[in-house]
């Protein structure tokens, strides 16, 4: 049943989008830093994005688009350009371009700038991707520790 | 936690998964001089949540080997989910205070390789809800089966289709939303994430359905009948589950189970309406779902049966059955889907048989005692099963 699905791809999961962003964010922070660091962390994001993004298959359509990562990415485009998407090829453009800065930093060094804007990137990815609770269901307000959806939902 | 004791060691393996993750999360502590203080909001952030996730599967994990737990399950049910993962998995059962099954779903992403299985307290002595655990288990199976890539494009494509094809309902779905290209293209992405969460949910249901049979559809009715819970778009309906279950159970499609099922079994179900703002979208994306539930389906049941597993077989539910009506636990090794599907269409006799007694309170009484025996009968027979099954060298 699975066919050839690539072992990236099989696995993802918007949770796994948004943890691979922030360890990204922390492995620029340490390079920019002139510390040792781990550049497979960027490459598997630069992966977990094109397989999500749908860059693997270099249509620029939304039918290659993981279903329901849309507005997550048109979120990040917003607070990254401060204006509106026209089209979604903006969207898919914004995203390649993102994908090819990070694939950048996983093999070389890159400017302070460009290293800038991609922790920038990462931290609203990981914002958009990991839907955290309010802070107050930490504190004990919660009705439960986990949802009677679960089965359900 | 780690040195006290544990009734095998499934605990022990995940209690290290969780140690281990911790180490990796104390690496990412080391944090140059200067770095910029929203990345370390982020990193406190993100360590909270972890911090609130483990703790609450510490807890479970530490609920796991209260005396109460049915332990006599967990070899079987270990070694069922095992087989249909198709890898070696951790497996902790507990029960919870809440009414229905389920297994943590941040275990999922956290300790990908556990299944922690709540079932609830209160029905603490009935085995028979077990097979609601193929649903929640199936959520791990659609991670491992790969399904997400396989039908995204798909679930893609129809929804495009689809509000070509349904006018009216497509038209009232784009006009919700500013008439742009992005807006369309976002209403086409939304829908189809819609698409694929209610086909996850569905192809968890299969897969209970394809280990436990029957006695997945009686549990299911048992628990979540009559159904009608608020509609979202996100989940399938109640009634079309229950449906899509039934059709899947009996023998008029290609691939179904031919089991014997209650001929009444869906009808009380009740439809929930999605609310008025979701019509038109509820409309398309479940169009798009019930005409990709038949792939899903034979995809699925192709799936398991190339691992080897075969779903309960009618006549040996039958054989079971008949040792149940006997009074005794069934002596051969069978699977636990058979075991529980016996179980329940015993149950359901039962309830059906009038009941001894002088008077209300023993008629009660009796009836409440037929449960408890019956009850004792699944668990040896499944104790039977875990027996022959160790002798046969496969433990």
């Amino acid at each position: 049943m699975m066919m050839q699905t690539h072992a990236m791809a099989a696995r993802l999961s918007k949770f796994k989008v948004g943890d691979l962003a922030l360890k990204s964010a922390l492995e620029l922070e340490r390079a920019r830093a002139g510390m040792k660091y781990d550049k497979s962390q960027l490459a598997e994001l630069a992966e977990a994005l094109r397989v999500s993004a749908g860059e693997a298959d270099g249509s620029g359509k939304v039918a290659y688009m993981r279903p329901g990562y849309f507005e997550p990415f048109e979120r990040v485009y917003r607070s990254s350009h401060a204006a509106e998407p026209k089209s979604f090829d903006d969207i898919h453009k914004f995203m390649v371009r993102a994908i090819a800065d990070i694939d950048a930093a996983a093999s070389r060094k890159i400017n302070e700038t460009l290293m800038a804007k991609l922790v920038d990137f990462c931290l609203e990815l990981n914002r958009e991707f990991v839907r955290r609770p309010p802070t107050e269901n930490r504190v004990g307000r919660r009705e439960r520790s986990v949802s009677v959806e679960a089965f359900v939902r | 936690m780690a040195a006290s004791s544990f009734p095998h060691d499934d605990g022990r393996a995940a209690l290290a998964a969780i140690r281990k993750h911790c180490k990796d999360l104390q690496a990412d502590l080391d944090l140059p001089v200067g770095v910029r203080t929203d990345v370390v909001d982020h990193l406190c952030l993100n360590l909270l949540d972890k911090v609130d996730k483990f703790t609450a599967i510490l807890g479970f994990i530490l609920r796991s080997t209260n005396v109460r737990n049915p332990f006599e399950l967990h070899y079987i049910v270990k070694k069922l989910v095992s087989r249909a993962l198709d890898g070696d998995v951790s497996l902790l059962i507990s029960s919870e205070w809440t009414y229905v099954p389920f297994t943590y779903p941040m275990s999922v992403d956290q300790l990908p390789d556990a299944i922690l299985i709540g079932t609830p307290a209160p029905e603490s002595g009935n085995p028979l809800l077990i097979p609601l655990a193929g649903h929640e288990v199936g959520h791990s199976a659609w991670r491992m089966y790969g399904c997400s890539p396989l039908y995204a494009r798909m679930a893609n494509q129809a929804v495009k289709e689809e509000i070509d094809r349904n006018k009216e309902a497509g038209k009232a779905l784009l006009e919700a939303a500013p008439l742009k290209a992005l807006d369309k293209d976002r209403v086409i992405n939304q829908c189809a994430g819609h698409v694929m969460e209610q086909l996850e949910e569905i192809f968890c249901d299969l897969f209970g359905l394809y280990l436990f049979g029957y006695g997945f559809i009686a549990a299911f009715d048992y628990l979540l009948g009559p159904g009608g819970h608020v509609r979202g778009l996100d989940y399938p309906s109640d009634d079309q589950r229950m449906a899509i279950l039934v059709e899947a159970a009996g023998d008029k499609v290609e691939g179904a189970l031919d089991l014997r099922l209650d001929a009444a079994m869906a009808a009380h179900w009740t439809v929930a309406a999605p609310s008025l703002a979701d019509k038109a979208g509820a409309e398309i994306v479940d169009a798009v779902t019930r005409s990709m539930v038949p792939q899903v389906r034979t995809d699925l049941f192709a799936r398991l049966q190339s691992l080897g597993i075969n779903p309960p077989q009618q006549h040996v539910i039958d054989n079971v059955l008949q040792a149940f009506e006997r009074g005794e636990p069934y002596p051969e090794r069978v699977e636990l889907g058979e075991i529980v599907s016996a179980g329940w269409h015993r149950l359901r006799a039962l309830d059906l048989a009038p009941c001894r007694g002088a008077d209300e309170e023993e008629k009660r009484g009796n009836r409440s005692k037929s449960y408890k025996v019956l009850a004792d009968l699944v668990l040896k027979t499944i104790e039977v099963a875990e027996y022959h099954d160790r002798i046969a060298g496969h433990a």
